[in-house]
C-alpha cells in the first residue's frame, strides 16, 4: 500500500489542479485574480465573475463528478459481469437516455443542454427498469450477469430504434441530438448541477458499499454462498448502485465512452484485484481522466472547443489499444 | 467445537430429473466421511445440499437438530464451510488476500478486522506450509500449493464441519496423498467433522473413518472402509470386477481391478 499511495495522491492532485486551471480557459479568458474574486468579492454585475460561478464551476464539478461516477461504475460494471470488456452503457441506460431526449427535443421543443437532463433521466431509468425485470432480478437466486447483459443490449438496441426513428422524421431533432450524443460538460448550469446532487449523493456511498459486498463474489457463487454471502442482494445492490451512477450521468453530461471500460484497466495493475481499492481507484481516475479530456478539448484547437466525449474516444481509443498490446489480462 | 450436520429422506430433481431419491445420512462427529459413487450418482448434490447451496425438493438437512434452510446464511457459514471443486480465484490475488475471504461469515460492519482474525489467518497459512508462500500470487503457485490455499481460506472460516468436493482432482498422486494426509491431520488435530468427494476407492478407504457409497441417487452401502470397500459391493456400485486385498502398509481395504 504504501508504493500505491503516492500514485493515488498525483492522480487526485493532477484532477484538481486542471479543475482549476480549466475555470481559466474558455472563448473568453479570464485570470487567476479575476476567478478568485468571483468568489471573495463576488460582484453580481460582473460578466466574467457570473461565467465562472454559473458556468465554470458547474462545469469542473460535473466533470470531476461525472467522470468518477463512470468510472466507479465501470469498475463495479466488470467485476459483477467477471467480463474485462463490460462497460456499463451495456445495462441500456444510454439507448433510454437518449430516446427520452429525442422524445423531448421533437416532442416538445426542448433545445438546450440544460433542459434536457430530466427527460433523459426518465428515459434512463425507464431503460434500466426494463432491463432489471428481463435480466431476473426479481428471480429467487438473483440476476444471472448474461442474462443481464443480454437484456441491456436488446433494450438498448430497442430504444436505440425509437431514437433513430424520430430523428428520420425530424431533422431539427437530429442537429440538437448529434451535439448531446457526442457527450460533454459544456452548458451545464449550476441548477442542474444542483438538481441531480441528491442522485449522487445516494448513488456513490452506495456503490462504494456495493464494492465491499461483491468482494468475495470474485471467489465464484458457490464460494461466496458457502461463506455466507447472500449472492443475489449483492448483485442487485450493484445494479441499482450502477444505473444511478450511469444514468445520472447520461442526463447530464451525455453518453461519455470510454471511461467505464478503460478506467478499470488502469487501475488494476496499480492498485492490484481487490474490489474496495479498485472501486476507490476508478472513482478518482476516471474524475482526473473526465476534466483533462474536457479541458484539453478547450486548448487543442485555438478558437474552437471540443466535446470531452470526443476527447475521451481520441484519449481512449489508442489507450485501450495500447494497454491491450502490452497488459496480456486486458487481451482476455 | 462440534457440531451435527444431517439429512433425512433427502430427495433432489431438476425438472423430470431426479439427481437424490430418499436418502438419510449423518456425519459422525469428529469424523471423516467420504462419499463415494460412479458419475451421476448424485455425490456432488449431495454434498451441495449438506451446506444449502441447493435447496433440496424434499426432506431436510439438519444442522444442530435446525433445518439448514431456515437458519440464517452467515450462522450457516459459521459451522459449515465447503471447498468447491472448481475454484477460481481472480487474477492478481495473492495468497494472504484468498485467505482473508475466509472471516467472511465473522465479519459486519460493526464487527471490523481484529487481530484475533489476522491469528486465525496466519496459523491456517502456517498449517497448509505456505507462510513462505503467504504474499506470493495465486497464480504463481503449483496446483498442490493452489489447493493448499484454498484449504488454508476455509480453515480460516474456522467451522466444526468442513465439506470438500473433489479435493484431489487435479492433483498427481503424490500431492493426492498429501491434501488428503494435511485434510486427515488437521481433522484430529481440531476434531473437525469432515465430509468429502472422492473418486479414487483406495484414497477413500485409506482416509475414510466413514464410507457412503452412491448408485444411482441411492445410498446403497455405509459403515467402515472394511464393511463397504468389499467384492460384491464394488461389483454392485460400479459394475466392476476386482479384488480386493489388505494395503501390505496399513492393512485398509484396497482394490485391484481386473
Amino acid at each position: 500500500m504504501t508504493q500505491k499511495l503516492p500514485v493515488i495522491l498525483g492522480v487526485m492532485a493532477l484532477a484538481l489542479v486542471t479543475a482549476v486551471l480549466s475555470l481559466r480557459l474558455g472563448v473568453r479568458p479570464i485570470g487567476f485574480v479575476t476567478i478568485f474574486e468571483a468568489f471573495t468579492t463576488f460582484d453580481s454585475t460582473s460578466a466574467d465573475h457570473l461565467t465562472v460561478r454559473q458556468l465554470r464551476v458547474p462545469r469542473a464539478v460535473a466533470a470531476l463528478i461525472g467522470g468518477g461516477s463512470l468510472g466507479l461504475a465501470g469498475a463495479l460494471m466488470q467485476v459483477l459481469s467477471r467480463n474485462p470488456l463490460a462497460d456499463p452503457g451495456l445495462l441500456g441506460v444510454n439507448g433510454g437516455a437518449a430516446l427520452g431526449v429525442v422524445i423531448a427535443i421533437w416532442g416538445l421543443g426542448m433545445t438546450t443542454q440544460g433542459a434536457l437532463v430530466i427527460p433523459a433521466l426518465i428515459g434512463a431509468a425507464l431503460a434500466a427498469t426494463l432491463v432489471l425485470l428481463l435480466g431476473g432480478t426479481v428471480q429467487k437466486n438473483g440476476p444471472d450477469p448474461t442474462r443481464l447483459i443480454l437484456a441491456g443490449a436488446a433494450v438498448g438496441t430497442l430504444f436505440l430504434a425509437f431514437t433513430w426513428a424520430i430523428l428520420i422524421l425530424s431533422r431539427e431533432s437530429l442537429d440538437v441530438y448529434r451535439f448531446w450524443v457526442l457527450g460533454g460538460f459544456t452548458g451545464i448550469e449550476l441548477k442542474d448541477l444542483l438538481s441531480l446532487m441528491p442522485l449522487y449523493i445516494i448513488a456513490v456511498p452506495l456503490a462504494l458499499i456495493s464494492a465491499v459486498m461483491l468482494e468475495p463474489l470474485t471467489l465464484g457463487d458457490d464460494a461466496a454462498r458457502a461463506l455466507g454471502v447472500r449472492v443475489g442482494l449483492t448483485r442487485v445492490v450493484a445494479i441499482i448502485a450502477i444505473v444511478l451512477l450511469c444514468g445520472t450521468t447520461v442526463s447530464m453530461a451525455g453518453p461519455i465512452a470510454f471511461i467505464g471500460l478503460l478506467v478499470p484497466h488502469l487501475v488494476r495493475p496499480i492498485l492490484g484485484a481487490g474490489v474496495k481499492q479498485l472501486a476507490i481507484g476508478s472513482l478518482i481516475f476516471g474524475a482526473m481522466l473526465a476534466v483533462v479530456a474536457d479541458t484539453l478539448g478547450r486548448v487543442i484547437l485555438p478558437g474552437q472547443e471540443i466535446e470531452a466525449g470526443a476527447m475521451m474516444a481520441l484519449i481512449g481509443g489508442p489507450t485501450l489499444v495500447l494497454l491491450a498490446r502490452k497488459r496480456r489480462e486486458v487481451a482476455l | 467445537m462440534t457440531a451435527r450436520l444431517s439429512c433425512e429422506n433427502l430427495t433432489l430433481s431438476y425438472g423430470k430429473v431426479t439427481v437424490l431419491k430418499d436418502v438419510s445420512l449423518t456425519l459422525p462427529e469428529g469424523k471423516i466421511t467420504v462419499i463415494v459413487g460412479p458419475n451421476a450418482c448424485g455425490k456432488s448434490s449431495l454434498l451441495r445440499c449438506l451446506c444449502r447451496l441447493q435447496s433440496p425438493s424434499q426432506g431436510q438437512v439438519n444442522l444442530n437438530d435446525a433445518p439448514i434452510h431456515k437458519l440464517n446464511t452467515r450462522d450457516v457459514a459459521r459451522q459449515v464451510a465447503l471447498l468447491p471443486q472448481k475454484t477460481n480465484a481472480p487474477e492478481g490475488m495473492r495468497v494472504r488476500d484468498l485467505v482473508i475471504r475466509g472471516r467472511t461469515p465473522h465479519q459486519s460492519p460493526l464487527r471490523q478486522w481484529s487481530l484475533a482474525d489476522q491469528t486465525i489467518v496466519d496459523d491456517a497459512i502456517d498449517r497448509v506450509g505456505l507462510t513462505a508462500r503467504a504474499e506470493q500470487l495465486l497464480s504463481d503457485l503449483s496446483g498442490g500449493q493452489m489447493q493448499r490455499a484454498w484449504i488454508a481460506m476455509v480453515l480460516a472460516q474456522d467451522t466444526p464441519i468442513l465439506l470438500l468436493d473433489e479435493p484431489t482432482t487435479f492433483l498427481d498422486l503424490l500431492h493426492q496423498r498429501d491434501i488428503l494426509q494435511l485434510v486427515r491431520d488437521l481433522q484430529r488435530d481440531k476434531g473437525l467433522t469432515v465430509a468429502m468427494v472422492l473418486h479414487d476407492i483406495n484414497l477413500a478407504a485409506r482416509f475414510a473413518d466413514q464410507i457412503v457409497a452412491l448408485k444411482q441417487q441411492k445410498i446403497v452401502a455405509a459403515g467402515a472402509p472394511i464393511e463397504v470397500v468389499t467384492q460384491p459391493n464394488i461389483s454392485e456400485i460400479y459394475g466392476l470386477d476386482c479384488a480386493v486385498i489388505p494395503d501390505p502398509h496399513y492393512g485398509h481395504p484396497h482394490i485391484i481391478m481386473k
